[in-house]
């Protein structure tokens, strides 16, 4: 059965796992978890500032229905107001995220290199760093 | 049973009493910070490096389920508990951060959506060539832009190069009561800063200056920077953007403006008028330009409980030191009549204030040398007023596109002589 999204809780534990696997040289299946996290962290950001989801959980509108490799730009359209600067300001320039795809689990590991998941890993922590901070506002 | 009401500003004296000593935090936990989120609700974050210490952890529930306890809906929810945070997510609250208790390792750190400035007062300097003065006060009319004007005409008579900047966005005029229509730059202040957004900044600067038609006769200049422009367009689509953070905050924004005016300019005083009110632009303004300060009031109850919030905020946050150098009274208004008896409770409030506030306490620092102190009648004193008359040619509405000394001498006198003072031997001059 499928329960219902809990897009806070999923970013934490797919960090947490990605941290796992990465210890232990599993860069292939931490990449997929980083790229998860990234994606579960924007969302939960998101729907803190009004993304409509149902009653599963589940983002309501097609354009919010993406990974983190389509969701990146849309994700910054979320961030406004006073605070949006410092919101901004914690998440890396540029499309971290660009050559990253969710059906590379069906790849071979030996596309997953480290130089390919650096930039995913930092864009993931900073992903976690705006969470952190707007559950310290409150907003989580 | 209804749930007992705990005010916002009881939550200090409960976080303080919650602490306590700090017995129960493992030092390897510390420093704790005690979040008071946007909502005011306070929360506990510490560094995720002893995330996987159970200890720890345990002992931080312990003060999140005490918090919750004492400060009810003003403290954590239980659904977020302790947030164990990158160390980059603790050290940028240092600016808002105050420690529970002296040595316990714990503080309480605000997160703001707007006022931030006034927790803090900048270091950064100006040039050693520029003398900024911001003029501010708590409430509007009390002459803060007729005092501009005339300050800038007494200052380039005595040959200084005068750059006034209105800074009152919300409330523009000084340029237009200043500068002829005909002489009214294309551009003003809220245009660079959008045009900034955008990187066009440069492109408006030489074009956002003006000279009132009576510096002409001046041996010193004086160039006014306007709130908007001749026409100043569609000035509410442009003001609902001016506090727009960029690349850099807002008050970063404000700063580079102000070079860019001053390498323009090349002045070697600045005017500044300040929005009034405890605004966010009036809060970089007295604190982050590196300006001297006039604080303008009148004696009533009203600018005086206005000031303690402020001054005691100062204290609190143990920033009292850093500005009380910078700061001076101004009474405004003054019965032009008699203004003696007003000045001494004037006087008397006033030193009340910075010496509840801003001044040491001698017995307690045990040298007197070294304190900055100042007894009620020492002229001194910041707390000693700078005092603008309130005279009939001003009040019959006297133009500050025409100064004429008839007119601004009688109500300011005693003011050119106070400032000349504080400027010390640099502006040296006969009375107008």
């Amino acid at each position: 059965m499928e329960h219902p999204a809990d897009f806070p809780d999923a970013h934490r534990r797919h960090w947490e796992d990605a941290q796992l696997l990465l210890a232990r040289g599993r860069l292939a299946n931490a990449d997929h978890l980083y790229g998860f996290s990234a994606e579960c962290g924007l969302k939960a950001a998101m729907q803190s500032q009004g993304m409509p989801v149902d009653a599963t959980g589940a983002p309501t509108q097609k354009g919010h229905r993406k990974h983190v490799h389509e969701l990146w730009q849309t994700s910054k359209a979320f961030l406004q107001g006073r605070l949006a600067r410092q919101y901004l300001q914690l998440l890396p320039a540029g499309t971290p995220f660009a050559d990253w795809h969710h059906n590379n689990r069906y790849a071979h590991r030996g596309h997953a290199t480290g130089a390919n998941l650096s930039p995913h890993h930092q864009a993931a922590r900073a992903i976690r760093n705006l969470v952190q901070r707007m559950a310290q506002d409150g907003h989580l | 049973m209804t749930e007992p009401f705990i005010p916002f500003d009881a939550v200090w004296r409960r976080v303080v009493e919650a602490v306590g000593s700090g017995e129960g935090i493992p030092e390897r936990a510390r420093p704790v910070y005690l979040v008071r989120n946007l909502y005011g609700q306070v929360g506990v974050s510490v560094s995720d490096a002893v995330e996987e210490d159970l200890s720890c952890r345990d002992a931080l529930q312990r003060l999140a389920d005490r918090l919750h306890d004492v400060l009810g809906p003003h403290g954590p929810s239980p659904k977020t508990g302790v947030l164990f945070v990158d160390q980059s997510l603790l050290t940028s609250l240092d600016g808002t951060a105050r420690e529970v208790r002296p040595g316990v390792g714990v503080y309480l750190a605000d997160r703001l959506v707007t006022g931030g400035d006034w927790w803090t007062v900048g270091d950064q300097r100006a040039s050693r060539d520029v003398r900024r003065f911001t003029l501010f006060s708590v409430k509007g009319g009390v002459g803060r832009s007729t005092t501009v004007a005339v300050l800038a005409w007494h200052l380039a008579r005595r040959g200084e190069r005068v750059l006034v900047a209105d800074l009152d966005l919300e409330s523009p005029g000084l340029s237009s009561a200043m500068l002829d229509e005909a002489s009214q730059p294309d551009f003003g202040i809220t245009d660079w800063f959008i045009e900034d957004l955008v990187g066009q900044g440069g492109h408006v600067v030489d074009r956002m200056l003006a000279a009132p038609s009576w510096t002409e006769d001046l041996e010193g200049a004086v160039h006014v920077a306007p709130a908007h422009g001749r026409d100043p367009g569609e000035y509410l689509a442009k003001l609902g953007r001016v506090y727009m953070d960029n690349r850099v905050g807002w008050t970063a924004r404000l700063m580079e403006m102000l070079t860019r005016l001053e390498e323009a300019v090349e002045p070697t005083i600045v005017l500044l008028e300040s929005r009034s009110g405890l605004h966010d632009i009036a809060a970089a303004t007295v604190t982050d330009l590196d300006a001297e300060v006039l604080l303008f009031a009148v004696d009533a109850v009203s600018h005086w409980t206005d000031y303690d919030i402020l001054f005691s905020h100062w204290r609190n946050l143990d920033l009292a030191r850093k500005i009380r150098q910078r700061v001076r009274i101004v009474s405004a208004l003054t019965p032009g009549s008699d203004p003696e008896p007003y000045l001494r409770r004037f006087r008397e409030r006033s030193w009340t204030l910075f010496n509840n506030h801003l001044y040491d306490d001698v017995e307690v620092s045990g040298d007197a040398t070294a304190a900055f102190s100042f007894d009620l009648p020492d002229r001194d004193g910041p707390h000693e007023p700078v005092p603008v008359l309130w005279t009939v040619g001003f009040a019959s509405g006297a133009s500050l596109r025409h100064l004429e000394p008839s007119t601004v001498t009688p109500a300011y006198t005693q003011f050119f002589e106070r400032f000349d003072d504080i400027m010390g031997s640099s502006v040296e001059g006969t009375e107008p």
